[in-house]
């Protein structure tokens, strides 16, 4: 895109051939889907116009076609689904709606049907999930009101049941896990404290247990790793540091 | 963000110096087992996303141009492959 009109909103398989297409939107609206294969561009497709107030909000899986679709939010609250199919829409509706108090933190698998759900965060605390269901919204579920001391961090299954879990970190650096089945809140709890000088990175599995891990970067260029098993922190070490300039990028 | 590297207990991290340099740690069990400069790349270039374009299981990355233009590094075992 050779100009700055275009922003990358997403990378994602839009186009059900297992490799990830790149989502743009222009400045009026346009969404369109580049097919990329071996680093070349094979395809692109408009797949329609956001009118304006709707913004973007995230692409997931929320349909169980093994192809992404992409969720946007409205400015009185709404939140409507794209349902993308063979790299063009095949579907759109409003999914319901949630007033401005209400943020979208994340949309990950909350209830193990292999298909994306909504995670919510509101200006007082109070944390919900939106199950969906082949693009529709089948159930909504208060799972808990932690302070506004605790920052939500990111969602991965930590305990390997194949339901998406949540991530918090506490201003005193307290971080706790939030066990998650069924779009509800079964367990977890406080696993560590990380010293100021730690930031949190990323939640990726990285030792291919299928339980997900935490990346800290420190402001000294080193590089940890909280190994999670089971929920509960199995091992801490330092990967290693980076000395210089250095920052992480990814 | 963090990049696949193929097998599942594999991931790469991307470093950037000031300088421009880029340089790869490669984790196997969340464990470096090798590292190293892949190239310099100007301010200009901001990393956009991790996306894996070859479909080899090892995410590439894209950059963006401050002007809009993208450029792609396609990232085999931690090397870098090819750039444009």
């Amino acid at each position: 895109m050779r100009n700055n009109l275009w922003d990358l909103i997403a990378t994602n398989d839009y186009t059900g051939d297992g490799h990830a297409d790149v989502l743009w939107q222009h400045a009026d609206g346009k969404v369109l889907v580049w097919d990329i294969r071996g680093g070349a561009l094979v395809g692109s497709s408009l797949l329609a116009v956001a009118p304006d107030e709707w913004r973007f909000a995230d692409s997931n899986n929320f349909t169980g076609d093994a192809q992404a679709d992409v969720l946007w939010r409205h400015d009185d609250g709404r939140v409507a689904l794209w349902e993308v199919s063979d790299g063009a829409l095949a579907a759109s509706a409003v999914l319901g709606r949630a007033s401005a108090s209400w943020q979208i933190r994340d949309t990950n698998d909350f209830n193990a049907d292999g298909q994306a759900d909504i995670l919510w965060r509101n200006d007082d605390g109070r944390v919900s999930i939106w199950q969906i269901n082949d693009g529709a919204l089948t159930a909504t579920s208060l799972v808990g009101s932690p302070s506004n001391a605790w920052r939500f961090l990111d969602t991965i299954d930590f305990n390997g049941d194949g339901s998406d879990d949540i991530l918090w970190q506490h201003n005193d650096g307290r971080v706790a896990i939030w066990e998650i089945s069924d779009g509800a809140l079964v367990g977890g709890g406080v696993i560590a404290q990380a010293r100021s000088s730690w930031s949190f990175w990323e939640t990726r599995d990285f030792d291919g247990d299928g339980q997900g891990d935490i990346l800290w970067i420190n402001t000294d260029g080193r590089a940890a790793l909280w190994k999670i098993d089971d929920a509960t922190l199995a091992n801490s070490s330092v990967i290693a540091q980076a000395l210089g300039a250095w920052g992480l990028i990814a | 963000m963090s990049l696949a590297a193929g097998a599942s207990n594999e991931r790469n991290l991307l470093w950037r110096h000031e300088d421009g340099r880029i340089a790869i740690w490669e984790l196997t069990n969340g464990v470096l087992v090798e590292n190293a400069i892949l190239e310099t790349v100007g301010s200009v270039w901001q990393l956009s996303a991790a996306v894996d374009c070859t479909c080899d299981g090892q995410e590439d990355v894209l950059w963006r141009h401050d002007d809009g233009r993208l450029s792609y590094w396609e990232l085999i075992d931690g090397d870098l492959i090819s750039n444009g």
